[in-house]
């Protein structure tokens, strides 16, 4: 019994590579299209390079730097793929920004960019504060009361009501989105309950028209948690938070047990709802009509018409940074940045953001297929579901795929609370993937010939 | 600037972005299958955790860890009895398939060594790759305890 002895490990293992200094590349490369973006608006529309390039460069290219450093000594096996993909995002969003504020005479995208700096920051937090994503999974329960309290607290006397919905609170004169954090929480909340009961949740209770129920015990309380989630949102009229939450939990639940049963029954669900609403509410009924049949009325379907014109002006390689008139669609750097991108770089520009959005998707997705413990796998799968749902709900509303509902672009459209979120969510995916790639010590079967042996004389004895 | 120049830029941009996927997708190719090693190659963590020399003399375990398996890097202080097992009033929760409700106990007998005695468990525990019998092994520092697809050990 020495202090050396180890399991024999057998076989041959695989072991992915770092490839740090890869991500150092193709995040130097993504960040210059941040920068090239805002150079060039402002060679095309004032024919000179604009004052303080060189300290822009330094802040843009030194946060950069910083994260990649922050990556490389606590996530040095984390997905290569991931940060350059938001840095992408994130620098045409703010050169998209500063090309606006230039028609509009404001300077808004220096409050994204301090805003993207404490993202950021936030990112390196995590990677800081975070080193196991399973520590998350202690806490379902207090998880969803913090939710809870984030989603109601714009009911409270703090809360501010902007555009017709109450979903702001104001701090400090800063306007802050919770229930933006709030999907966070509820993702991280939703994947420890799932990974405690998902075996439960899966076999137990009986079966109903050769479909197996859970047991009420094993599906109350989450019935109740997600329930009381989605009124409070649906009370505030945020159709798109509501939609997020409801797809969240369905792709969990899914993922959790396997089942198909749950995602018919959604979808069942979702289109009673929607054609409830509908006919009940004058919110979505509108939404629906501009969506379907935008003509019929001009002036109420301005901002969805608009932005198809925009991009059909842009055509296959779009105006140029700076050339197009993106300001004659209202909310061009909120909702409607996509239609910008469109107009000012055309549809080859869009699809390439798509695709960037996609290709970080999927390495979320390959993180959960990686990552050897369960909670891994559904939080990793469901925070890149999040990412996702938001890009196809917002995307797909300004290009008339699909009615418009009032998500955020990630990483591009302007406002705070979502560009810290989506931060922390990613930050969140590549502590998952950190892990799921790091070579573990005996991952192998630890069989040692004396086991095998045993085992054989076993089953003679038997 | 003409409109020749705007054009070009505008086209090399769109290019370059376009590069850029190239080289994201040319990534994630080259790290589909990863590198494949020899598990041997893979230094296994020591049971001491890397402690200085000065400390390694002393063999009194100071707490037992899973090692290997879903819940690889959970540990808990040890104490005179660990309770393994599935249930909730268990030391250690073990999360494993094979892993019984109460599965095993380790009761210490001195500083050093803990008896493992297996609680009638459907699966088995195994001390170094050897089945506990009715009869408990000892286990100390350095021995690796087995329970369906995790590992455990006691550490310094």
């Amino acid at each position: 019994m020495s202090v050396s002895v180890q399991p024999e490990v057998s076989g041959d293992v695989i072991v992915y590579r770092r490839r740090r200094n890869v991500e150092l590349a193709l995040l130097l490369f993504a960040q210059a299209f941040g920068y090239g973006g805002w150079i060039l608006t402002h060679l095309n529309m004032y024919n000179a390079v604009p004052d303080g390039w060189a300290v822009v460069a330094g802040l843009w290219f030194g946060l950069g730097l910083v994260v990649h450093l922050a990556i490389r000594v606590r996530l040095p096996y984390a997905d290569p793929v991931i940060l350059p993909g938001v840095f992408l995002l994130n620098g045409l969003g703010l050169a998209m920004l500063a090309r606006l504020d230039e028609s509009y005479q404001l300077s808004d995208a220096n409050m994204q960019f301090v805003w993207t700096a404490l993202g950021a920051g936030l990112l390196v937090l995590v990677a800081f504060i975070l080193p196991d994503h399973r520590r998350l999974q202690r806490f379902p329960y207090l998880l969803f009361i913090f939710s809870f309290v984030l989603l109601v607290l714009p009911l409270t006397p703090i809360g501010a009501t902007i555009n017709g919905a109450r979903i702001w609170i104001s701090v400090f004169g800063f306007s802050f989105q919770p229930a933006e954090i709030a999907k966070i929480t509820l993702a991280i909340a939703f994947a420890a309950y799932f990974y405690e009961k998902r075996d439960v949740l899966a076999l137990a209770g009986n079966k109903i028209l050769g479909v197996r129920l859970p047991r009420a015990r094993d599906f109350i309380p989450i019935a109740i948690m997600w329930g009381i989630a989605l009124m409070v949102m649906v009370f505030q009229r945020d159709l798109g938070m509501s939609l997020l939450v409801f797809g969240l939990f369905t792709v969990m639940i899914y993922i959790a047990t396997q089942r198909k049963f749950w995602p018919i029954l959604a979808f069942l669900l979702f289109l009673v709802a929607g054609v409830a609403a509908y006919y009940l509410t004058p919110h979505v009924s509108t939404r629906v009509n501009s969506w379907l049949d935008p003509f019929a009325d001009v002036d109420n379907n301005w901002q969805v018409i608009q932005g198809q014109f925009g991009m059909a002006w842009g055509g296959l390689f779009g105006k140029g940074w700076g050339m197009g008139r993106p300001t004659l669609t209202p909310l061009p750097h909120s909702d409607f940045i996509a239609a910008s991108i469109g107009e000012e770089l055309g549809i080859l520009g869009l699809m390439a953001v798509v695709l960037v959005y996609a290709i970080i998707f999927s390495r979320g997705l390959k993180a959960a297929l990686v990552c050897p413990d369960g909670f891994g796998k559904l939080l990793a799968g469901g925070l890149s579901f999040v990412l996702a749902l938001q890009v196809f709900a917002i995307v797909g509303g300004v290009t008339r795929l699909l009615p418009l509902t009032g998500l955020t672009t990630p990483f591009m459209s302007q406002g705070g609370s979502a560009m810290v979120s989506n931060w922390i969510l990613v930050a969140i995916l590549m502590v998952v993937s950190h892990r799921a790639r790091m070579p573990q010590a005996a991952t192998a079967t630890p069989t040692t010939r004396a086991e095998l042996e045993d085992h054989s004389t076993e089953l003679i004895e038997r | 600037m003409s409109e020749l120049i705007v054009s070009t830029i505008k086209i090399v941009f769109l290019a370059l972005v376009w590069l850029f996927i190239l080289f994201l997708a040319s990534v994630i190719r080259t790290d589909m299958f990863g590198k494949r090693v020899p598990a041997s190659s893979l230094a296994a963590v020591p049971a001491d955790r890397g402690r200085p020399d000065n400390h390694r003399l002393s063999h009194v375990p100071t707490r037992f860890a899973i090692t290997n398996g879903p819940q690889q890097g959970t540990a808990v202080p040890v104490q005179p009895t660990i309770n393994l097992g599935r249930s909730a009033d268990s030391t250690l929760v073990l999360d494993d398939e094979f892993a019984s409700a109460r599965h095993a106990q380790l009761v210490q007998t001195d500083q050093e060594t803990w008896l493992v005695k297996d609680l009638q468990s459907t699966n088995g525990t195994f001390v170094n790759g050897k089945r506990v019998e009715s009869d408990p092994l000892p286990a100390t520092v350095g021995d690796v305890i087995r329970i369906g697809r995790t590992l455990m050990r006691l550490e310094v």
